[in-house]
């Protein structure tokens, strides 16, 4: 599996251009995948599905919309949570709700970080400048797991 | 008189009865015997003294002339008088001139010489000396001696007619006491029998049968005065209890009526109760749903309409980025007011859902030092922007019962509102304290900021009013609403003192 690669999980394609435009604006080169939902998500991590067969890379981060169809947010999180391959992967949720709930389930089922997307976009482009800055360069990953 | 102590009344009036006539018939016949004897010893006496005086006159002429015959025949004469046993006649010297002697009688001792002119009662006979005198001369005596068997007879006819007189007395004593004393005995024996049986009957409806107006009569009265009063009394209290026992029976059947009265309330209630509960359940499912209804609003709210703000954000800034150099400043000017728009109304949403939160959220009441808390959130303030220099008071030792995360929160709006509006001072001052007094504490911000005309001071709790435009102060007018609904959750009042330019102050109690 390759390195470096981000995981964006997100079913609104404004908000994947903004995102995508955000990465680009702040120079973050790494490849970006795109899950348009949560089965597609899991797809990717374990190889099955649309993603059966085909070529996979491990990724450096994974953002994660809440708000997604066939499987939510969260419960693509337990999934990757509960499976010792993806366990240790590092999950920033990135989410335009701030419901106290979902920031409570987020961190109990093993969020890294919680992310509120900012309306304005000068505000979220920043945020996602220092969100690859954090995770893709300063942080450290786990090691990857044997036989992974 | 102990043997008579435990007699009859009949057997005592008996015994005094035959007792007192036996003592009066004894003491009458011995008074009358001993009268008798002495009546006899006077006339005994008298009749000697005046045979002597015969027989001393009859011997003058003897004695005179010693005639000795002439003596002892006049002497003879005695014979007609059988009680004389003996009589001499004496001579002046006391020398016997003569005696006579009755036949068959011994002569008594004749020791017993009569004193001269007296006489003396010996123990069976009598002696009597006369004188003898002639021509006013003493010329010898005479004396005399009597039996006294006579008097001894007599004695003994008149015992025997006593004693038969104190028996037959007696005897009639017997038979008229005996019925005599029924007067007295009859009415205590039929008192005694009456009190006897109302003893043993309890039945104190029995009088005594009355015989007379006598102290027995007074008792028998008495008692059946007393029988009476017991009777009386008897039915007063039996009356009494009837009429209590009534009373309690009544006062049963009300209770018994009172119970079932009150177990059909019971019932009533319960049923009520039920019903209630029911209802309650209802409607809280109710309020679940809709409070599980309202959370997805706002949770929808909160995600889904903030979403395409950030698109419209974001693609107006990237169409200035992009494509800025191709608008003329006019459409740049525009899509700044577009994306100035979409970042105010999602502020708007941001309180929005705020403000329902603080609705919705549950309260914990502990304990809240409103010092601590006002000066924490002054920090707050003066961090975010500490290019201003603002004076702060904040009265020591405030303290309240309430929600702690409310609190703050309504601390923030109005300090935070002070601080906004203070903006354009010089010397910009903010106090927070308590009133001194009043029926409630009402604690209070007072600032010297813009202030507000109180012509629209009903405006000011209304969320999303502004007394304001955004080219003053910015804002979204939810700050005051937000207060007042914490104040209004914790029971508390809330309003407002302004004038235009001269500050305005925020008094609220909890």
């Amino acid at each position: 599996m390759e390195d470096g690669v981000i995981l964006l999980v997100e079913d609104d394609p404004g908000d994947r251009a903004l995102t995508l435009r955000a990465f680009k604006m702040n120079n973050i080169l790494n490849r970006v995948v795109i899950a348009h939902d949560g089965i597609e998500a899991i797809d990717y991590l374990f190889g099955t599905g649309s993603w059966a067969g085909r070529e996979r890379s491990k990724p450096s981060l994974i953002l994660l919309d809440l708000k997604l169809p066939k499987l939510d947010g969260l419960g693509v999180l337990k999934r990757l949570r509960s499976d010792d391959r993806t366990r240790l992967f590092p999950v920033v949720i990135l989410t335009s709700s701030r419901e106290e709930e979902d920031l409570i389930s987020g961190y109990s089922l093993g969020a890294n970080s919680y992310i509120r997307k900012p309306v304005d976009f000068d505000q979220f482009a920043d945020a996602m400048r220092q969100l690859g800055m954090y995770w893709l360069v300063l942080n450290e990953p786990a090691p990857a797991r044997r036989g992974n | 008189m102990p043997w008579l102590r435990d007699a009859s009344i009949k057997r005592k009036l008996l015994v005094i009865m035959m007792l007192t006539s036996l003592a009066v018939l004894l003491v009458a016949s011995a008074s009358f015997l001993s009268y008798e004897q002495y009546r006899f010893r006077r006339g005994i006496v008298r009749d000697l003294a005046t045979l002597a005086d015969v027989i001393g006159a009859n011997s003058t002429a003897a004695l005179a002339f010693g005639d000795r015959s002439a003596a002892i025949d006049t002497l003879s004469a005695l014979r007609a008088e059988p009680r004389v046993v003996l009589a001499q006649i004496h001579d002046k010297d006391s020398r016997v001139f003569a005696t006579y002697r009755r036949d068959g009688k011994t002569a008594p001792a004749l020791s017993l010489a009569p004193p001269p002119g007296g006489h003396e009662f010996g123990a069976d006979h009598l002696a009597v000396s006369r004188p003898i005198l002639l021509a006013e001369e003493m010329v010898g005596s005479v004396s005399l001696w009597s039996d006294l068997e006579e008097g001894r007879a007599r004695l003994r006819q008149y015992s025997l007619i006593a004693g038969l007189v104190v028996l037959g007395s007696g005897l009639m004593a017997l038979v008229l006491s005996t019925r005599l004393q029924r007067v007295i005995s009859l009415p205590i024996q039929g008192l005694a029998r009456t009190v006897n049986q109302v003893s043993l009957e309890k039945n104190y409806t029995l009088r005594a049968a009355k015989h007379g107006e006598d102290e027995t009569g007074i008792l028998i009265d008495g008692f059946n005065g007393m029988l009476e009063q017991i009777q009386a009394r008897e039915a007063a209290l039996f009356q009494a209890q009837e009429q209590l026992e009534r009373r309690v029976e009544e006062r049963t059947k009300q209770l018994q009526v009172e119970i079932v009265e009150r177990e059909q309330a019971q019932l009533e209630l319960d049923r009520l109760n039920e019903e209630l509960e029911l209802r309650v359940q209802r409607r809280t499912a109710e309020l679940e749903a809709a409070n599980k209804e309202l959370a997805a609003f706002s949770y929808s709210v909160s995600h889904d309409l903030r979403a395409p703000l950030r698109k419209i954000d974001g693609f107006s800034k990237a169409l200035l980025q992009d494509y800025g150099k191709a608008l003329d400043p006019q459409a740049r000017e525009y899509l700044d007011w577009v994306r100035e728009s979409s970042q105010q109304m999602a502020q708007l949403i941001d309180d929005l859902l705020n403000l329902s939160k603080i609705t919705r959220s549950e309260m914990r009441r502990e304990c809240v030092d409103l010092t601590a808390l006002a000066l924490a959130v002054g920090a707050e303030l003066r961090q975010r922007q500490p290019e201003r220099d603002v004076s702060l008071v904040v009265e020591e030792g405030l303290t309240t019962d309430g929600d702690p995360q409310l609190l703050k929160i309504a601390l923030q709006n109005l300090l935070g509102n002070s601080w906004k509006f203070t903006g354009k001072r010089r010397d910009p001052r903010i106090e927070f304290r308590v009133l001194p007094d009043g029926p409630s504490r009402a604690f209070f911000v007072r600032d010297n900021g813009a202030g507000f005309d109180m012509a629209y001071s009903d405006k000011l709790f209304g969320p999303f009013q502004r007394l304001h435009s955004h080219e003053e102060f910015e804002g979204t007018g939810v700050g005051l609403a937000t207060v007042q609904r914490i104040v209004t959750r914790h029971g508390g009042r809330i309003w407002a003192e302004a004038s235009v330019g001269q500050g305005a102050t925020v008094f609220f109690t909890l």
